[in-house]
């Protein structure tokens, strides 16, 4: 598995509690799965992950489905949560 | 992070998006105030921004303001923030307007930071030869703009609560 860091911006970052965590996982969805594991039961963070969307190395992961991401060796995730201006 | 209203001139192609080169030579000289900084923003420095073009019939100018209440709770104020590439994707929603709408001049600015009640926060700008498509492309722009622009509010109400805008649904 890929050695991966999940850095939150936002509500995302206060309702995971850190700005930063570093995990292990295959693929996108693999690492919403491990960070929502690691918070169990906290509906805030699963409400806030549920309306964010998500950049790897920089770019909009969007457009594919979770499971279909693969994460190189020292990807960065970022959580972008529901936006907000105007 | 420091004020930086991008001149429209000189910018490089903004990322995820490749437009022909007679488009974005189009977009280099229509595009006058773009980007989100810190400084308060000024109504007349933005108008004037796509006043000058004797192709341009109708100014269509929008200004989203701080207001004092939400769902019925009384606002205090507000903080804006953004993620770094913003003015990557601020760019891409005034380009896609450029592409369908006439537009002779556009600006699009947005503040960052705290912001107390009656503080305008973004300021949309489309100078076009006629005003309906002046008034479509400016509110396709703010639409855009609240949906795909990595912007967040944290607004604080009067009994010191406090919410993400939109974060949780």
């Amino acid at each position: 598995m890929a050695r991966v860091t999940v850095r939150y911006w936002a509500a995302a970052k206060e309702a995971a509690n850190t700005a930063e965590e570093i995990i292990s996982a295959d693929t996108l969805a693999d690492a919403l799965d491990v960070v929502s594991g690691k918070r169990a039961g906290d509906s805030r963070f699963a409400a806030v992950l549920a309306r964010s969307s998500f950049l790897v190395n920089g770019t909009q992961a969007g457009r594919h489905a979770p499971e279909t991401v693969m994460l190189p060796e020292n990807a960065f995730i970022e959580v972008l949560p529901a936006f907000a201006g105007g | 992070m420091t004020l930086a209203w991008a001149d429209g001139a000189g910018q490089g192609p903004s990322r995820g998006t490749v437009l022909p080169l007679v488009a974005r030579l189009r977009s280099m000289e229509v595009i006058r105030m773009l980007g989100v900084g810190e400084t308060p923003l000024s109504v007349a420095d933005v108008y004037a921004s796509v006043a000058d073009v004797p192709t341009a019939g109708g100014i269509a100018l929008f200004s989203g303001v701080v207001r004092n209440e939400d769902d019925g709770r009384a606002v205090t104020d507000l903080g804006y923030s953004a993620h770094p590439s913003v003015e990557t994707y601020l760019r891409e929603v005034v380009e896609k307007a450029i592409a369908q709408y006439p537009i002779q001049a556009v600006s699009a600015v947005h503040r960052i930071g705290d912001l107390k009640i009656g503080e305008i926060a973004v300021i949309v700008a489309v100078a076009c030869p006629k005003r309906g498509e002046a008034f479509d492309a400016c509110r396709q722009i703010i639409d855009q703009i609240k949906d795909t622009v990595p912007i967040w509010k944290h607004q604080r109400f009067a009994d010191g609560d406090a919410e993400w805008v939109g974060a949780e649904g």
